[in-house]
């Protein structure tokens, strides 16, 4: 929930810039962000504990162990970002809190770029958690560094992806419930393709699937980085669709979050 | 006369029978064994020949995994997800040649081997040499210091998740 009682005093300071601050606080000193970011520590401990210890999944070559859990980190980091964007405005409808935030003086587009601003240190949060895991598992390969470095490159291009994917629903939907339930319904949408048996991911059809998807085909290029040594350079077409997903998502968030207003029976 | 041309019709018949029935190609592996171990990748190439006289219209190549100890269960789409080629029409004497990889994924002893079938579902099943393959077990991944990690950033974040609470608390 974003206030703006000692706004005025620091004129100096952008309102979108105002808006992170304010919105950070919200996130991480209420706790918000920490909760999530705690679950997300739970999640990659199992992980990581399986595979160093399950014989069944320590069979995996270690660069497909590091793949696994950089990828497990990537799309569920993305995952709490989405939460985040996607509370941001039907949150602040819901509380009964949007009419103030609209009353202030700053413009609905540098609302709308604070709270998603926000919403990525949510994403940066998980990635701090994510490094001594990747860090354990690729220790003696010297791949952990590749690896981290190009998952915080491709985490934060889903991240960026989704926070606008977040708020463009959060902006659109009626009420908070419908706004939470449509994003997690895309983000399934978006990792069903990755899903597949291997046989279907062949053939043209199963391939174009794959690129179009910017999940799938985010994820076929961190693992082409991690477990085949490709360089950046090699293969980047794959970063085609997340790239163009990126830019819709968030202009789309730009344009209808700045056209964020209250609906009949809103007022409190 | 008549009993010789009647021995001699059905030694015919029974030799046209018998080539008929004897398979039009055959299929060699480059390699007899390999050791490997577990999680690692390995290649080898089959050849399909066509021995007949005839070309044959279109040949399918098949990858299969055999293991032989009972208590492994082996599913073949682990080790390859590329099983099926079609190897499309086989000239009078030609020969193809085809590059498999294979990733070990249980361990034990296995037996490779590639089945060559006509894709009309007509004539006989062909199979390789076999390929005995040996896998070791292999812990790739030295697990030691996995629970201090696994407790110890949970445990961080829940502390400064109690901190925070607690101080907001006392802000109120």
């Amino acid at each position: 929930m974003t206030t703006f009682e000692h706004a005025a005093p620091r004129t100096a300071a952008p309102a979108w810039l105002v808006v992170t601050g304010q919105e950070l606080h919200d996130l991480w000193a209420a706790g918000r962000a920490l909760t999530m970011t705690l679950a997300f520590s739970l999640l990659l401990s199992i992980t990581t504990y399986l595979v160093a210890t399950n014989q069944a999944l320590n069979f995996l070559e270690q660069r497909e162990a590091v793949n696994l859990t950089l990828q497990i980190g990537v799309a569920v980091g993305s995952l709490i970002v989405l939460l985040g964007a996607a509370d941001a405005l039907s949150g602040e409808r819901e509380r009964g809190t949007l009419e103030s935030l609209l009353l202030t003086p700053a413009p609905r587009r540098e609302l709308v770029i604070g709270k998603g601003l926000a919403a990525l240190s949510l994403w940066l949060g998980a990635f701090v958690v994510l490094v001594p895991y990747v860090w354990f598992i690729g220790r003696g390969i010297n791949i952990a560094g590749v690896a981290l470095l190009s998952g915080f490159a491709i985490g934060t291009l889903l991240a960026v992806f989704v926070a606008g994917l977040g708020l463009l629903i959060s902006a659109l939907a009626g009420s908070n419930r419908m706004s939470l339930s449509i994003s997690l319904f895309v983000l399934l949408a978006f990792y069903a393709p990755n899903q597949m048996p291997t046989g279907a991911q062949h053939g043209w059809a199963g391939d174009l699937l794959l690129r179009i998807d910017p999940y799938s085909s985010a994820l076929h290029y961190l693992g082409k980085i991690v477990v085949d040594g490709y360089s950046a350079g090699q293969d980047a077409t794959w970063l085609l669709s997340p790239v163009i997903a990126a830019v819709v998502a968030v202009a789309g968030a730009l344009i209808f979050g700045g056209k964020v207003s209250l609906r009949a029976g809103e007022r409190p | 006369m008549k009993r010789l041309l009647i021995v001699l019709l059905l030694v015919a018949t029974v030799a046209a029978q018998s080539a008929s029935a004897a398979a039009p190609v055959s299929v060699r592996l480059d390699r007899t064994s390999v050791s490997t171990r577990i999680g690692e990748k390995f290649h080898f190439s089959s050849t399909v020949r066509n021995l007949g006289s005839k070309p044959q219209p279109d040949v399918v190549a098949h990858l299969n995994i055999v293991s032989l100890d009972p208590s492994v269960y082996v599913d073949p789409e682990d080790w390859s997800s590329h099983r099926t080629r079609y190897l499309g029409a086989l000239g009078a004497g030609e020969a193809r040649r085809t590059e498999w990889t294979v990733q070990a994924v249980n361990s034990g002893r296995f037996v490779v081997y590639v089945a060559v079938v006509d894709r009309n579902g007509q004539g006989s099943v062909t199979a390789s040499n076999p390929l005995a393959t040996t896998v070791a077990k292999k812990r790739r991944l030295n697990s030691g210091g996995v629970v201090p990690l696994a407790l110890g950033v949970p445990g961080v974040l829940a502390i400064g998740l109690v901190l925070v609470r607690r101080r907001r608390r006392s802000l109120i």
